[in-house]
C-alpha cells in the first residue's frame, strides 16, 4: 500500500505546484499554464481517438475552434454573454458537428480517414476564414473575433488568476472522466478495436458504433477545451482552427506520447513552455526549433517523452 | 431445430469458384469436423459463416434466424463464436483484458464508460476459470504478444469459448500446438456441454477422430463426402484426395 502511494508522488508534486501556482508565479506564467492546461485537455481528447482507438484524426482543431467561435459569435452578434448559455452552446456545437463529421469520416478507414478528417477540418477553416458576405460578417473573416471577456458566474467576475483555478478544476474533472472512460469496458473496447478490429467484431463488438461514440466524445471534450480557451484568450481567429493548429496538436501528442493521458499534458507543457522561452529570445526561429525537437523525439524517443520520464522515475525508485 | 443450416452456398473470388453448392446442417450438441486439402475453401467457409464475407448466393440459418447478410457482431450476439487459423489477439493488451473483452462482447455492460472493466467481479471469475483451463492465469498481466506461440494459440481458443457460444467455429484449432497442448485442447472441447455445438476444421486427424461425430470433406469448394470418421477414413474418394496418406502434425 505504501509502495503504491509513493508511486503517485510525482503526480502529487506536480498537482501541488499547479494548485499553488498563482501564489508564486507572475501573470505571464499563470497565463502560460492556463494555456498548457487547456491544450493538455485538447490533446487528451485527440489521444482518445488516436492513441486508444487507433483513428488518425487530422482535423481535430476544428472542434476546438467551433466551440470558441460559437461563444465569440454569441457574444458579439447576439449579445449573449451569460456563461450558462454560451459555454454549453459552444460545447454542444462542437459535439453536434462531431456527430455529422463522424458519420462521413467513418465510412472509410486508415489513410482515407486521415484525409477526410483533414479535409473536414479545412472545411471549418474555410468557413471561419471567409471574409465576404453574411458568413464573413458573422465570423470576422481572417481577422477573427474578439471581445470575449472573462466569464461572470453567479455574480463572481473571473479574471486571470481566478480563471486559472477555474481552468484547472475543469481540466482535472475532464481528465478524470477521460481516465475513467479509458479504463472502462467501453474504453477497452476501443483499445481492442485499435489492436484487432476483426477480432473485436467477431467477439460481438459493433466497431463502427464504438468508433462513432469515441469521435463524438472526443469532439465534446475538444469543445470544452475550446470553450475554456476563448474566455482565456478573449479572441479566436482562423489560425486556431485549421491544419496548422491540428498539426500542432499532433506534435504535442507525439512528443508527449500516445496511449496514456499524461503524455498529452506533458506534450502540451513541453511545447508551450519551450515556445514561451523561445518567443522571448528568437521568435522567428520558433518553427525551426519546434521542427528540430519533433525530429529528435521521433528519432530517439519513438514512444514520446512520457515513457522516458516513467522509466527514469522507476529507475530512481528501484535504486 | 438445427443450430446451423447452410443451403446452397456459393462463393467465388472473381472467376475462381471457392465454394460451390455447399449444403449441410448441424443439430444441437453435435461435433462436426470439416477436412480437406489446403486451398479447399475451409477458411472461406468459416469467413462466410461468421459474417466477414457475404456469399454470392445461398442461405445461412443460425438457430432458426436467417443470418446470410447479418454483420459479424450481430451473429456473435446470437451465439456464434469463432477462432482464427492465424492468431488474432489484442496484441499489446494484457492477457486478462483480452479475456475480459471476449467475455464482455455479448454483454450490454460493454458500453459502460465509467466503472473500470476490472470491477465486474463475475467476469473476473469467468476469466480466471478460462485461463486456468490452459494454465495461463499467472500470466494474466503480460501483454499477449509476449507469450509463446503455443500459449497464444491456446488464448485464441479460450477467447472463442468466453461468450459460452451456442455454435463454436474453430479454424484449425490445434495448428502450432505441441502434442500435450493439443491433447489438452481436445479435452477442453470434449468437456463442453451439449449447449455448445462445435464445427471445426483440422489437418490433425487425431483431433478429428477423438472429437468428431461426423465429418464432411471439402475438395475444391465442393462437399464430396459425409459420414462418421471411420466411414470417411475408408471412403475411396477421400483416400484419393489425400493421396492415400494420413497427415499427422509433428
Amino acid at each position: 500500500m505504501k509502495r503504491g502511494l509513493i508511486r503517485y508522488t510525482p503526480v502529487g508534486v506536480i498537482g501541488l505546484l499547479l494548485i499553488t501556482l498563482p501564489l508564486y508565479a507572475d501573470l505571464s506564467i499563470i497565463s502560460l499554464f492556463t494555456k498548457i492546461l487547456i491544450y493538455g485537455l485538447l490533446v487528451m481528447s485527440l489521444d482518445l481517438l488516436v492513441g486508444y482507438t487507433g483513428l488518425l484524426a487530422f482535423g481535430h482543431a476544428a472542434f476546438f475552434g467551433l466551440a470558441s467561435y460559437t461563444i465569440a459569435i454569441l457574444s458579439k452578434h447576439f449579445s449573449v454573454t451569460s456563461f450558462w448559455l454560451a459555454a454549453p452552446a459552444g460545447v454542444l456545437m462542437a459535439g453536434f458537428v462531431a456527430c455529422l463529421f463522424g458519420l462521413v469520416a467513418l465510412r472509410v478507414s486508415g489513410i482515407y480517414f486521415l484525409l477526410i478528417t483533414l479535409a473536414m477540418g479545412q472545411l471549418v477553416y474555410g468557413v471561419v476564414h471567409t471574409s465576404v458576405g453574411p458568413v464573413g460578417a458573422l465570423t470576422g473573416g481572417s481577422d477573427g473575433l474578439g471581445g470575449v471577456a472573462f466569464p461572470e458566474i453567479m455574480g463572481f467576475a473571473f479574471e486571470a488568476e481566478t480563471y486559472y483555478y477555474l481552468t484547472f478544476a475543469a481540466v482535472v474533472i475532464c481528465a478524470l472522466l477521460l481516465h475513467w472512460i479509458t479504463k472502462s469496458p467501453f474504453g477497452y473496447g476501443l483499445q481492442g478495436i485499435r489492436e484487432n478490429e476483426i477480432r473485436a467484431r467477431a467477439l460481438g463488438y459493433n466497431t463502427w458504433l464504438y468508433q462513432y461514440l469515441a469521435f463524438i466524445i472526443s469532439g465534446l471534450f475538444a469543445g470544452i477545451a475550446g470553450t475554456l480557451y476563448v474566455y482565456y484568450n478573449g479572441f479566436i481567429s482562423p489560425e486556431g482552427v485549421g491544419i496548422g493548429a491540428s498539426g500542432l496538436l499532433w506534435l504535442m501528442l507525439i512528443i508527449g506520447g500516445t496511449g496514456a493521458l499524461w503524455g498529452s499534458l506533458l506534450g502540451s507543457a513541453v511545447i508551450l513552455i519551450l515556445q514561451y522561452f523561445v518567443a522571448g529570445l528568437t521568435p522567428e526561429r520558433w518553427p525551426l526549433i519546434l521542427g528540430v525537437c519533433f525530429v529528435a523525439v521521433i528519432m530517439f524517443y519513438r514512444g514520446g517523452l512520457l515513457p522516458q520520464f516513467i522509466s527514469l522515475w522507476n529507475r530512481f525508485m528501484n535504486r | 431445430m438445427d443450430v446451423l443450416r447452410v443451403e446452397h452456398l456459393f462463393q467465388s473470388y472473381g472467376g475462381l469458384s471457392v465454394l460451390a453448392d455447399i449444403s449441410f446442417s448441424l443439430s444441437a450438441g453435435e461435433r462436426l469436423a470439416i477436412i480437406g486439402p489446403n486451398g479447399a475453401g475451409k477458411t472461406t467457409l468459416f469467413n462466410v459463416l461468421s459474417g466477414f464475407i457475404p456469399p454470392v448466393s445461398g442461405r445461412i440459418h443460425l438457430l432458426g434466424t436467417d443470418v446470410t447478410t447479418m454483420s459479424s457482431h450481430k451473429r456473435a450476439a446470437l451465439g456464434l463464436a469463432r477462432s482464427f487459423q492465424i492468431n488474432s489477439l489484442f496484441s499489446r493488451l494484457p492477457l486478462l483484458h483480452n479475456v475480459l473483452l471476449a467475455i464482455q462482447g455479448v454483454q450490454t455492460s460493454r458500453y459502460q464508460m465509467i466503472r473500470p472493466i476490472t470491477a465486474y467481479r463475475d467476469n473476473l471469475v469467468k476469466a480466471q476459470e478460462l485461463l486456468e483451463l490452459v494454465g495461463l492465469w499467472d500470466e494474466r498481466k503480460s501483454p499477449v504478444a509476449m507469450l509463446g506461440h503455443g500459449q497464444q494459440r491456446q488464448v485464441e481458443i479460450i477467447l472463442a469459448l468466453a461468450s459460452k457460444p451456442r455454435l463454436l467455429l474453430l479454424d484449425e484449432p490445434s495448428a502450432g500446438l505441441t502434442a500435450a497442448e493439443s491433447g489438452n485442447l481436445g479435452r477442453i472441447i470434449q468437456n463442453l456441454t451439449a449447449d455448445t455445438t462445435v464445427f471445426f476444421c483440422a489437418h490433425d486427424l487425431d483431433l478429428v477422430f477423438s472429437l468428431a461425430e461426423r465429418v464432411v470433406v471439402l475438395y475444391y469448394g465442393q462437399l464430396v463426402a459425409q459420414g462418421t470418421p471411420e466411414q470417411i477414413q475408408v471412403d475411396p474418394k477421400v483416400r484419393e484426395i489425400y493421396l492415400g496418406a494420413e497427415q499427422h502434425d509433428a
